[in-house]
């Protein structure tokens, strides 16, 4: 077992941020991601049994899978924006408590224009001030706290930097579409199981007056009642099969859930580098792992930044200087 | 696209009186989306009891208590939006506005004013309207007696789903807004969770987690974040209740909307479900069967 350092000087109230934080994120890691995880499975499975179901239950299951997988998106954007826009002089996970109507939609219609220092507080390469709101680079700090680092990581951890947010660009440009695309079918399924009933309703072209035996008619994925008061009353999709749509929305659900385990792994490293006793008295610190690749694929980056890197560099303290 | 109805209706009229036909169309599908929410509910309370069965973690296994919560409580909020719809004048716009608030009023509402509710709510005949379509006095006093069985029965019905709502709510929604919900283990074992843990004694029916909300309260220029705990079982004994309530909410839900549809495309207004017409005496049975007959007739 290695020796502790001491903990620093100055860090954030043990009480009132650090231990609710570690909770919270402990709590990501072992109970929501892996319950996210298992909704989007299970309503998978359960749509992929009902082959010979009536199409009621059988749109109802479709629905399901979306509303499973869309539920992500919404904790994705609650991470992000706690952490974008946290409140003055509190613990930051907070804001990510605060239910607030728009949360979602406005993250996933701004993330597409956010800029690299935004991207860098998501990726959790930087963090916002908790006085002045300003952004500040965890590469340009850990030399202030006497971290020095070999200029051949830095250079890797600056390659990693700048695949994560193209990366994270790409990614999330496209579940922006996502949510813009399925969030009224979550709606639907979440709020009254507003599902079309296919049985009693016809789709035709724009062009026809009424429904009759000559009248073409046209099979939706899934249709569903839209809230009362929106522009039109009934949102449907015709581009995908049933069976495409379920494995389309159930793929971008787990993408979203891995972006969010990504999210707390990013941060939970600096919690991770303290040391508790069995009473839950602060030890001192041990090595710091910093996961600077969390959000790469093995393609993002080159052989020779991956080498140098692997999972992250370690900070391992110099404890008799402190 | 273009949708339409594709509806034969008897009287037009009566189902436009009625909320209209889009309406008409949504609560005839009411069984197979009841269907699949009981099935939901009962695939994630069996995937919660594989979890404890093959000793899963602990925060996992509660993770997986609160997916059949959260089913639940949508089976019980498609049960609040009619109860909420048919006490307004324009159900289908209702049903396709609802809020939490109004779902609450309309539990607290079917639950407390049963004679006001049960017309509305379940079209319920009563004796004057079985007067009134010239029944003999023996058939309306089987069919007041099938009336009791089956009130007492949706009563029940609607106790159970209403408390369900009312006391799981906040945990549903939050399982759908970011889940601010922190698992046991973190909370109560050292550690904890500083100031969240603080005066929150040990859940003394094992597993459970913690529910954090925050609300903003504006004063002048500055802002006041006030944070809320509250405690959530999800033991077994607590999930198994959510699984058979949220059930219930289900059943409930499937037929009001039943009673709702039969009446659009029947034409009348009130009736007496034969629902529990099993359960009466024989010869009542006998008699029930015999007008039911001359009814189709």
């Amino acid at each position: 077992m290695c020796s502790l350092a001491p903990p620093p000087d100055e860090m954030p109230d043990l009480t009132r941020v650090i231990l609710p934080s570690r909770a919270f994120f402990l709590s990501w890691l072992h109970q929501t991601v892996p319950a996210r995880v298992a909704a989007i499975d299970d309503g998978e499975e359960h749509y992929g049994l009902l082959a010979g179901a009536s199409s009621g239950v059988q749109d109802m299951a479709v629905a399901a899978v979306i509303g499973e997988s869309i539920q992500p998106f919404e904790d994705l954007a609650y991470l992000a924006t706690a952490w974008d826009e946290p409140y003055s002089g509190i613990a930051t996970y907070v804001r990510a408590t605060t239910w607030k109507r728009f949360t979602a939609s406005n993250f996933w219609q701004e993330v597409r224009k956010w800029d690299d220092a935004r991207l860098d507080v998501f990726a959790g390469f930087a963090g916002r001030n908790p006085d002045t709101q300003g952004v500040e680079s965890l590469i340009e700090t850990l030399p202030l706290l006497g971290v020095s680092i070999d200029e051949r990581v830095l250079e890797a951890m600056q390659a990693a930097r700048d695949a994560t947010l193209q990366r994270l660009k790409s990614v999330l440009r496209g579940l922006g579409d996502d949510w813009k695309q399925f969030s009224p079918y979550q709606l639907a399924y979440k709020h009254g199981g507003l599902i079309l009933n296919r049985e009693d309703m016809a789709f035709t072209t724009d062009d026809a007056e009424e429904l009759t035996a000559s009248v073409a008619r046209h099979e939706p994925s899934l249709a569903v009642w839209t809230r009362a008061g929106r522009k039109q009353p009934i949102q449907a999709d015709f581009n995908l099969g049933q069976s495409e749509l379920v494995r389309y929305v159930a793929e971008s659900g787990r993408l979203v859930v891995a972006l969010c385990e990504a999210f707390v792994r990013a941060r939970i490293a600096n919690i991770d580098a303290l040391e508790f006793s069995p009473s839950g008295k602060l030890l001192g610190l041990k090595p710091m792992h910093l996961p600077w690749t969390v959000w790469l694929r093995e393609g993002d980056l080159e052989r020779s930044s991956w080498e140098t890197l692997g999972a992250g560099p370690t900070i391992r303290w110099a404890s008799d200087d402190r | 696209m273009k949708a339409f109805a594709a509806l034969s209706l008897r009287n037009p009229s009566w189902v436009e009186r009625q909320g209209g036909v889009d309406l008409l169309t949504h609560l005839r599908g009411a069984a197979d989306r009841a269907e699949y929410r009981r099935t939901g509910i009962a695939r994630a309370f069996d995937r919660f009891l594989a979890a404890e069965r093959n000793g899963e973690p602990e925060p996992s296994t509660g993770g997986l208590g609160l997916l059949v919560m959260q089913r639940a409580l949508l089976a019980a909020e498609d049960l609040g939006g009619v109860l909420h719809a048919f006490r307004e004048k324009d159900p289908w716009t209702e049903l396709r506005a609802t809020t939490i608030d109004r779902i609450d009023e309309a539990f607290e509402w079917a639950v407390v004013q049963p004679v006001e509710a049960l017309p509305k709510v379940f079209l319920i005949a009563d004796r004057n309207t079985l007067e009134e379509e010239g029944l003999g006095e023996g058939d309306i006093e089987i069919l007041m007696r099938l009336r009791e069985r089956t009130i007492q029965r949706w009563n029940r019905m609607l106790e159970t789903s209403g408390s369900l709502w009312l006391s799981t709510r906040d945990v549903a929604k939050a399982t759908m807004h970011g889940f601010p919900i922190w698992a046991g283990d973190f909370v109560f074992t050292p550690p904890g969770a500083g100031q969240l843990s603080e005066g929150l004694p040990d859940s003394p029916y094992g597993r459970c987690a913690l529910l954090v909300t925050s609300t903003e309260h504006k004063t002048g220029s500055s802002t006041e974040v006030r944070t809320h705990r509250s405690p959530v079982r999800l033991d077994q004994e607590a999930v198994a209740r959510y699984a058979r309530e949220g059930k219930v909410a289900a059943r409930l839900y499937a037929e009001i909307c039943d009673a709702h549809a039969q009446s659009r495309m029947l034409g009348y207004a009130a009736g007496i479900p034969f629902l529990l017409a099993r359960n009466v005496s024989a010869s009542d049975r006998e008699r029930l069967a015999e007008l039911s007959q001359e009814r189709r007739e």
